[in-house]
């Protein structure tokens, strides 16, 4: 393949990519739990990656204090839904695919419906028992997920191929219960961990490269370093292990 | 003896600061540091550690890169990691 002032022809030129990889990318879908700073960089590259139908979940309305992070939204787009803002940021970017906005919060309830035929889903929990609602979700339906999560200046991203790697309990077995609220961020750390968890789905589509599993890589953006930390498949899991999945 | 302690993650975002030293006896486990680094902010006890002391396993202590059991003794190594990257909470 030659240069051509195409959108995607500047991936297509490589080798892992190509046209046949392209195709994969269109046809596939992605579904993203929540918009915030993450999902910001993340969205941002698969809807210009040319990701063919892009789902973004999200019940929270955009604030101030986002902007220093969630860089899908603008001063203008305060006070509405994530979301609804985001898709159409996102269709300006790429006007060839389809982006749906879904303001709704994800429970047990509806998880199966709003994630129901994607490809993979991103996820985006903001506490522990979300977290671990996708996880289950996706170890149930056997969704690929990809997790990818950062505060202070840190973060990290993990890929999760269901009941064929550890599950993000297994990685994280016995987090703290956490504390809610406002945790200070750098936007620069939520943008890393996008770009590393658009890397992951990338990855999962087009069967490029090797995706990050049984173990997370972990960054510290104040030290420009970089960690894989392995975490091994655990027969105990309370959500992927033997007793919790008896297929 | 004194032990440089490597800071990733949660631990270097309380504390500001990617390394610290301790005062450690020759035979200092990995666990023993965790508890160190854990009085060191409050909060962090609650980050790094169960409710009875015990380092929780979302807490690594690296050597050279590779995570060793807490109970590992560690007190003669120059440098060693404590890395913990909790999710972002809320």
């Amino acid at each position: 393949m030659d240069f051509a002032d195409t959108r995607y022809n500047r991936q297509e030129l490589m080798p892992q990519i190509g046209p046949e990889g392209q195709k994969k990318l269109a046809e596939a879908h992605v579904v993203s739990i929540g918009a915030g700073g993450v999902k910001s960089s993340l969205l941002y590259y698969l809807v210009a990656a040319g990701v063919g139908r892009i789902r973004i979940i999200d019940f929270d309305r955009v604030e101030l204090s986002n902007l220093n992070r969630q860089i899908l939204y603008t001063r203008a787009d305060i006070g509405r839904n994530k979301a609804l803002a985001a898709a159409d940021r996102l269709r300006r970017l790429n006007d060839e695919i389809d982006i749906e906005a879904v303001d709704s919060r994800v429970d047990e309830g509806n998880i199966a419906e709003l994630t129901g035929g994607f490809d993979v889903i991103v996820e985006g929990g903001d506490s522990l028992a979300a977290r671990l609602l996708v996880n289950d979700h996706c170890l149930r339906s056997r969704t690929p997920m990809v997790h990818a999560s950062a505060q202070y200046n840190y973060g990290y991203v993990l890929t999760l191929p269901p009941g064929r790697t550890a599950c993000f309990q297994c990685a994280f077995p016995d987090l703290p219960r956490g504390h809610g609220g406002s945790v200070p961020v750098l936007g620069v750390a939520t943008g890393i961990a996008g770009c590393l968890g658009a890397a992951e789905v990338i990855k999962i589509i087009t069967g490029a490269g090797r995706p990050i599993v049984n173990g997370y890589l972990t960054f510290s953006a104040f030290q420009g370093a970089f960690q894989f930390v392995p975490a091994a498949r655990r027969p105990g899991c309370a959500a992927c292990g033997e007793a919790a999945q008896p297929d | 003896m004194t032990l440089c302690v490597h800071l990733l993650g949660y631990p270097e975002a309380v504390l500001a600061t990617d390394t610290i030293t301790l005062d450690a006896p020759p035979d200092a486990t990995a666990d023993y540091v965790v508890r160190q680094v854990a009085t060191l902010a409050p909060g962090l006890d609650e980050a790094l550690l169960h409710e009875d002391g015990s380092p929780r396993q979302t807490t690594k202590v690296m050597v050279h890169g590779v995570p060793v059991a807490h109970r590992t003794p560690i007190g003669r190594e120059p440098t060693v990691t404590v890395l913990a990257s909790l999710p972002c909470d809320g």
